[in-house]
């Protein structure tokens, strides 16, 4: 294989790259969040859904030409994603698992059932997120930044690491309500 | 079956501790029984998780525009397009990825994580780059992601510093080292980055900008999570929000980058482009703004509709729908608590142009006696100065609750927000948000419809048209204009 990505400073084409290349990069770049919610709703931890996405993606451009361009790009990559889960699952220690295999397999396929409210919901959360009072907002993004925690949380905040859990319970409580109202009134047009 | 209250509370304590790692294993075997248990439990479980997996997002997105750049700490970037390829060395990603050598680094390159990636310099915040002027309404400057300031006319913007407008009526002009000018209006937000080029990223709301002829390779870029735009010497106005960036010229020409496919147009005088990833990416000519307009709610609410909450319930006769004012909190206004109704942005296109002659009728309800007042957000037709104008009904009393009313109102009654000067009504304003806005006291203001018209109504109407009041005309509307019920 000889194919190269884009180039910077290819104008208004997307430069000397194949068809292959560019179908999957169009369709993986418009749907990683996706599937990386997916993979995230199944291991309940970051770093390892980041690691998984990335084993999966590697499935996935191997097997691209196996994919058929009719069909769902987020089923299909979910179905791969979720034997990466079981793998992975099976080689963790056990104490370390959230979820039992069959409980996971029922989640995992109402998960793809939600699919397209899930992404209502994350186009929903930018809103949101604006409607937070500064102070909350700061200490969310604190929380959930790369390389950011609690503690990380509580120190932008100025708050004791008790008050911090209370705060983001709240603030999560917050916004997933504002997310669900703001979903069901774009839902009642 | 659905969870009872008690469950939901057990749920959402179990997921928050889930969500911070903390979650003992008797949580754990609680939290599994209830998923087991209750399919809206699993539900709530995976629309939470998704909400995490989300909000990291978010703040990835927050912090690519503020955090220090480290060389240390982090991942080995790749120009890539127009963005930036972030290429995150997993765990337990190793041995396979390097058999394959050179195929595999391509791959690599397309699958990694793409991240807009805007950084400062050195530090959290760089050189100056600007100074603000025209400060109106609540304006606010941050490093980095810090506790913001209120800004002062003056002060000096640093790269990698945000700056933030709070409330339909705030405004600023940010005046560059070079003279160029960007301005934003209403609930805004940029972040001033530099790498290679001058970059503004514009998290949500309005910019207007007159830019500086500037040489071939330094052009100034106005990023956002859909967009990047390349200018070189133009005047463009730009705005974001509900997952879409909108691109106006007004002179020169502009490039248009969509991140999600790195497909590009050119935009030359008058022309625009919407870019999401759904968008057909063109350039549209850009339409003047009506005189006329309407609005009603029977298709739902408009797309990115601020606040209200759409019911159809008890409407007048021949309505589908109506929108009806929800609790918010005004942080330009000491964190008050009100009820509001707030339309779309129509920053770019505009809802309708003001003339002398322009009368505003609103059919609205309250379901109990109180007051509320009708904001009218302005630009300028071509995104000129004074960015933004507000006008104001002033407070309007409604006594006769419970029924439908059409109140009818020129443009020419209505007064500034925070200046008492006439507004010009020339067809130069232009306006492109509405507001609603009661006291926290919750009076049920519900509004069926909306329009503007020029020239004196068919039917002329009283200012707040009760049922069961005598009618009044115009020139006794204008007499009893100051009473209690019409004051500003």
């Amino acid at each position: 294989m000889t194919s190269h990505p884009p180039q910077q400073g290819a104008d208004f084409s997307p430069g000397p790259v194949t068809d292959r290349h560019a179908r999957f990069l169009r369709m993986y770049t418009r749907h990683q969040h996706s599937i990386l919610a997916y993979i995230f709703t199944l291991v309940a931890n970051r770093a390892d859904a980041e690691d998984l996405l990335q084993e999966t993606s590697v499935v996935l451009w191997e097997k691209f030409e196996q994919f058929e361009p009719d069909t769902d790009f987020v089923a299909w990559a979910c179905r791969v994603a979720f034997l990466k889960v079981l793998n992975h699952r099976r080689q963790s220690a056990r104490a370390d698992l959230l979820l039992e295999e069959d409980l996971l397999e029922t989640l995992a396929a109402r998960t793809l059932q939600l699919a397209p409210q899930l992404e209502q919901r994350r186009q929903a959360l930018a809103e949101c997120m604006k409607r937070l009072a500064e102070r909350d907002r700061q200490m969310i993004l604190a929380r959930y930044e790369t390389g950011g925690g609690v503690e990380r949380a509580a120190e932008v905040s100025g708050r004791s690491l008790g008050a911090t859990y209370k705060a983001l319970y709240r603030i999560r409580k917050v916004l997933f309500d504002c997310v669900t109202l703001r979903v069901a009134h774009s839902g009642a047009r | 079956m659905s969870l009872t209250t008690q469950q939901l509370a057990e749920l959402e304590l179990l997921l928050s501790e889930l969500a911070d790692d903390r979650l003992s294993q008797s949580g754990r075997a609680a939290l599994s029984a209830l998923l087991r248990a209750e399919p809206e439990a699993r539900d709530y479980y995976i629309r939470f998780m998704s909400l995490c997996c989300d909000l990291h997002e978010q703040a990835a997105i927050a912090l690519s525009i503020a955090e220090e750049q480290s060389d240390v700490c982090s991942p080995p970037t790749v120009a890539f397009g127009g963005a930036r390829v972030v290429w995150r060395p997993g765990r337990a990603f190793g041995a396979a990825a390097a058999a394959t050598g050179v195929t595999v680094a391509i791959l690599a390159i397309a699958v990694a994580i793409v991240w807009w990636a805007p950084r400062g310099q050195t530090g959290r915040t760089g050189p100056v780059i600007g100074w603000l002027e025209n400060v109106g309404g609540q304006v606010e400057i941050a490093e980095a992601r810090l506790q913001a300031a209120h800004a002062e006319n003056g002060q000096a913007v640093r790269s990698g510093q945000s700056v933030s407008t709070v409330g339909p009526e705030a405004h600023v002009t940010m005046r560059l080292t070079d003279g160029t000018e960007i301005i934003l209006a209403g609930d805004s937000r940029v972040v001033f980055a530099r790498e290679e080029q001058e970059h503004v990223h514009v998290e949500y709301g309005n910019v207007a900008a007159a830019i500086q002829r500037r040489a071939a390779g330094a052009a100034l870029v106005f990023s956002t999570p859909e967009a990047r735009v390349e200018v070189f010497g133009t005047r463009l106005s730009l705005s974001r929000g509900g997952q879409q960036t909108c691109v106006t010229v007004l002179e020169g020409t502009v490039r248009v980058q969509r991140l999600s496919d790195l497909r590009a147009v050119r935009l030359s005088d008058g022309q625009m482009a919407e870019v999401s990833p759904q968008s057909d990416l063109r350039p549209l000519p850009l339409a003047g703004s009506a005189d006329h307009w309407t609005l009603d709610f029977g298709d739902g609410l408009p797309r990115g509709w601020q606040t209200g909450q759409l019911v159809f319930e008890e409407l007048p006769p021949g309505s589908k729908a109506a929108v009806r004012a929800v609790g918010v909190v005004d942080y330009a206004q000491k964190a008050q608590r009100r009820r509001q109704i707030r339309s779309h942005n129509a920053w770019n296109e505009g809802l309708f142009a003001i003339y002398h002659d322009s009368w505003i009728h609103v059919r609205y309800r309250m379901e109990r006696p109180g007051t509320f007042l009708l904001y009218v957000v302005c630009r300028q037709h071509d995104f000129g100065q004074p960015v933004a104008t507000v006008l104001s009904s002033g407070n309007l009393r409604e006594t006769h609750a419970g029924q439908w009313h059409t109140l009818t109102l020129p443009f020419s009654a209505l007064r500034r927000a925070r200046s008492q000067a006439p507004p010009p009504l020339d067809g130069q304003l232009v306006a492109f948000a509405l507001v609603f806005d009661s006291p926290e006291q919750d009076p049920g203001l519900t509004v069926e419809r909306i329009w503007v018209t020029r020239g004196l109504p068919a039917e002329p109407r009283q200012p707040i048209e009760a049922s069961e009041a005598s009618p009044l005309d115009h020139r006794q509307w204008r007499e009893s204009s100051a009473a209690d019920r019409f004051a500003h």
